[in-house]
């Protein structure tokens, strides 16, 4: 490509199939505690949300529901969870309606570890559905996670709950939705 | 909640932030770490957590990452 032209932040030209990104005006608000972190490159788009900032749930209660702020056009919806306190289960909600431990993989059914460092949540992907419960085989790897991922939109939600006998837990959640 | 009960807490987390010390495994004190120290050292009967120290606490307590 002879002449002057136009680059993007990684040096490669714009063209039509690498546009310029569009410019856009966000409003509105975030709950209190929300941290969005934004990322564009070549290959993915991701938004991570806090959405659970250091809550305190006590011994067999739970977090109550939890909206995961999704829209439905992700790619894939993962959940970060920091606890101090085990065993602990994580529930999401599919847009049929079942709000189970099964709709997420892997699967933390009364989970015996706990995840105290920022760096290192439980991570978990939701699948949008109970494989086991909708007529599907439970998903053994990562990749056949990803491959049977269903969309969930607004209205759906993710729970945690803390099956410890006796002591209060110390909770976060972090949403990172993913576009590919 | 009486105010004499918040001014309590509020000094029970000022002394865990004041009292932390970074390792490779927390590099920074953040607001799980925070209410982690609380619940753990502290009768933490209203159950309060990142939320109720954001709106209720000073600088720097209110602005610990997430």
């Amino acid at each position: 490509m002879g002449g002057k032209y136009l680059v993007d932040q990684y040096g490669d030209p714009i063209t039509s199939e690498n546009p310029l990104p569009v410019s856009a005006t966000l409003t509105g608000s975030l709950p209190a505690g929300s941290n969005v972190v934004g990322k564009v490159n070549k290959n993915a788009r991701y938004i991570l949300t806090t959405i659970l900032n250091a809550g305190t749930v006590a011994a067999g209660q739970n977090t109550g529901n939890i909206s995961i702020g999704a829209d439905g056009t992700e790619s894939e919806v993962w959940l970060y969870v920091n606890i101090d306190k085990q065993p602990w289960s994580l529930s999401a909600r599919t847009m049929n309606g079942a709000a189970l431990t099964t709709c997420l993989f892997p699967e933390y059914n009364s989970h015996a570890n706990t995840y105290t460092q920022s760096q290192q949540p439980a991570t978990a992907l939701i699948l949008g559905s109970s494989p086991v419960n909708q007529g599907l085989t439970a998903p053994t790897t990562i990749s056949q996670a990803k491959d049977m991922i269903l969309p969930i939109d607004a209205t759906e939600y993710c729970r945690v709950i803390n099956n410890h006998a006796t002591d209060s837990a110390t909770i976060t959640i972090k949403a990172l939705r993913v576009w590919r | 909640m009486t105010e004499e009960r918040k001014q309590e807490i509020i000094t029970s987390l000022q002394g865990a932030y004041d009292t932390f010390q970074p390792t490779d495994e927390e590099p920074e004190l953040t607001m799980f770490g925070l209410i982690s120290r609380y619940n753990a050292t502290s009768q933490n009967t209203e159950l309060i957590g990142g939320d109720w120290v954001i709106q209720n606490c000073p600088e720097p307590l209110c602005s610990l990452p997430s």
